[in-house]
């Protein structure tokens, strides 16, 4: 559990960093893509159980599995989460590309027409 | 049942006389030239102020500081991202502390 | 009869893509409107259990009183959207009702689900939809918008979901009628409830959270900004008082009042200097959003009539003032407010009393729901009450300056509106005009929501207990 701790803080410090202090535009989505592992490390680790097995149902034994297998319904969210960030990390790429077109550049910097 | 309605009635005949005014006022033709004529100012030179939208509250906009607020919209999104990240902070304070 | 609701948007949604043909898309949400108002007039609460599964195992559908209002409210503003942008939208327009189904889906998804997961993913298909809607022109000022709304409501997105995950991990449910008897009020369930609310404040555009709005309405076409100012801001709303009534109905006065009205005073002083007239009313949009954030603050069942019957008069109104700025736009194809003068009869009437409706005027709707703030305010702290009648002061000096830039310009133009762009800002008005004539009718509409909002067993027992 101590590990999942340390390396989620890290991956959420490592994120939002990306995110708000780069300002390349696929630099942020590879921050959101960091930080959106983060928090399928952390649904996933919710259904953590100590010297558990995966789970994959035993047909023969399902007392046995019952007893011994981790939580798959945080597996079947995650799944789902990626899903949707794999539209949503697409879509911001194709957004990045017309950005390009339009600006000449991926600065985020220097496309601030709309202001006020 | 009338005295309740009295007063909307009274309000509503009012808004609407003046919507006629408003209406007989718009229906004019549109004026096709500006008028010409120059202010006297006793010989001082007197500046052309043209008060378009931008500039139409400009009292407002310099006694209350909303430049000081339009100036925190930058455009950048950096700074949105600063501003939005306090503002899940200060929402998670408030309620925990609650 | 619900569980088709979802299957005839997407499928319509794919067949627009195939067939390209308008009237698919406009059959299916006009059938949803109807099958929504059909909901609205049941008397109990009704619950769909998708593949037999009982909850909590199962995914489950529940809508009482409080659901159908804001479905209501959704529902009505699409597909007078999808009638409205038959002309209004005039080239690449079945990408656009492609979208504007699927954007449909998630709205009504969001608002009508009784899980909190299902709710998290009609939530992502709503902004996955909303970041194509707002990149729709592919110009400069669309596609800045597009970004800056991505960035910002994914990383919303993801602080949201990291708040279920908590929610999940402390619980183990996913119901919200099974998450009501399992929360309590320490500090882990805390840290969630802060975190999905600050992700409905997101979508709400709540300041802090508001930086995306103007640009974004900026740059995308007029129906979707009209889209995006009710019917998106409503589910914010509703996002948030559903998270209250699980844990309870929470008081969190002091935040949602203090962000009400720092968002109420914001919004209107910065509408009052704006040059382009999308991020103006974009701006006015926010700041009506604060007032029924503040409102709901209060507490008091007082308070929450007052904030959902401002919901309900926030869209009508801004619907009908974007849709009007939308048939000047048509003409003129101009944006900025020095360029917009015109001369239309129908349009001088309905902008008119659109303006007039949101500062407050009397025989008018928007007097009926300031009239239950100020009066809800009051008991709670004059200041208040000081605060909402400043911030509609500025309301009304705003909305003046819209209605003169457009109707007491110097060069005015002449044409032709379409009937299709008229036909929804003339039954905008007739609905301002009746509501405030009769706010028995509102108020018929939004006392059940109030009701259904206060009383938590009649949800759970609907969900859990029966049969």
């Amino acid at each position: 559990m101590l590990e999942t701790l340390v390396t989620g803080a890290l991956l959420s410090v490592i994120g939002i960093y990306c995110v708000i202090a780069k300002k390349n535009l696929v630099k942020k989505m590879i921050g959101l893509g960091i930080f959106t592992n983060f928090i399928h490390l952390m649904l996933i680790s919710t259904g953590f159980r100590e010297g558990g097995i995966a789970p994959i149902i035993i047909r023969e034994n399902v007392g046995f599995f019952a007893a011994y297998s981790v939580d798959p319904l945080p597996q079947a969210l995650v799944l789902t989460s990626i899903v949707i960030q794999l539209s949503v990390t697409a879509l911001g790429l194709s957004i990045a590309i017309l950005a390009f077109r339009h600006f000449n550049t991926l600065d985020t910097e220097k496309m601030n027409k709309l202001k006020g | 049942m009338f005295e309740y309605w009295s007063f909307f009635i009274l309000t509503f005949a009012g808004f609407v006389g003046l919507g006629l005014i408003i209406y007989l006022l718009g229906s004019r033709k549109a004026r096709a030239e500006e008028r010409k004529y120059e202010t006297y100012t006793c010989g001082e030179p007197f500046p052309r102020v043209n008060v378009g939208p931008d500039n139409l509250y400009q009292a407002i906009k310099k006694n209350l500081g909303i430049e000081d607020i339009q100036k925190i919209h930058t455009g950048k999104l950096s700074d949105y991202l600063l501003w939005m990240l306090a503002g899940f902070v200060v929402v998670l304070l408030m309620v925990m502390m609650l | 009869m619900l569980e088709y609701l979802i299957t005839i948007l997407i499928v319509s949604a794919f067949l627009m893509l195939a067939v390209r043909r308008d009237f698919i898309a406009i059959a299916a949400i006009l059938l949803s409107f109807f099958m929504i108002l059909a909901l609205f007039f049941q008397s109990q609460i009704i619950v769909v259990r998708y593949g037999g599964w009982t909850p909590p195992f199962g995914i489950v559908w529940e809508v009482d009183k409080l659901n159908a209002f804001i479905g209501l409210i959704i529902a009505g503003m699409a597909s007078l959207v999808t009638i409205y942008s038959i002309k209004c939208i005039k080239e690449r327009r079945h990408r656009f009702y492609t979208l504007l189904c699927l954007m449909t889906t998630g709205l009504l998804g969001v608002c009508l689900t009784g899980d909190i997961f299902n709710m998290y993913v009609f939530f992502e298909i709503l902004s996955i939809s909303s970041y194509g809607l707002v990149a729709f022109f592919l110009d400069k000022n669309a596609i800045e918008g597009a970004f800056k709304y991505l960035v910002m409501g994914s990383l919303g997105s993801s602080l949201l979901l990291l708040g279920i995950a908590i929610l999940y991990g402390l619980t183990g449910t996913l119901n919200f009628a099974d998450l009501a008897l399992k929360v309590s009020h320490s500090r882990e369930f805390m840290i969630a409830l802060g975190l999905i609310i600050g992700g409905f404040c997101l979508k709400a555009a709540i300041v802090p959270f508001h930086m995306w709005k103007p640009d974004a309405i900026e740059g995308t076409p007029i129906p979707m900004g009209a889209l995006f100012s009710t019917a998106t801001a409503a589910l914010g709303v509703y996002g948030i008082l559903r998270l209250l009534f699980v844990f309870g109905m929470l008081q969190l006065n002091l935040m949602l009042i203090i962000l009400g009205t720092i968002t109420m005073l914001a919004g209107a002083l910065l509408a009052l200097v704006q040059i382009n007239v999308k991020r103006m009313l974009a701006y006015s949009g926010i700041s009506q959003v604060g007032y029924v954030v503040m409102a709901i603050g209060f507490g008091t069942s007082a308070g929450f009539a007052a904030g959902l019957y401002h919901i309900l008069n926030n869209a009508l109104i801004k619907g009908l003032l974007f849709m009007a700025i939308g048939c000047v736009i048509y003409i003129t194809g101009k944006e900025n407010l020095d360029e917009m003068g015109i001369r239309n009869r129908t349009l001088l009437v309905c902008t008119g009393i659109g303006v007039l409706s949101m500062a407050g005027v009397p025989p008018l709707n928007g007097f009926v729901s300031k009239w239950l703030i100020f009066m809800a305010s009051w008991e709670i702290s004059p200041l208040l009450t000081v605060l909402a009648i400043t911030a509609s002061a500025i309301t009304l000096a705003y909305g003046l300056k819209i209605f003169s830039s457009l109707f007491f310009a110097q060069k005015r133009a002449e044409g032709k509106i379409p009937t299709t762009m008229l036909v929804p800002v003339i039954i905008l008005t007739i609905l301002c005009v009746i509501i405030g004539v009769f706010p028995q009718l509102g108020l018929a509409v939004v006392e059940p929501a109030v009701n259904a909002l206060l009383n938590q067993n009649q949800y759970i027992t609907a969900a859990l207990g029966g049969g």
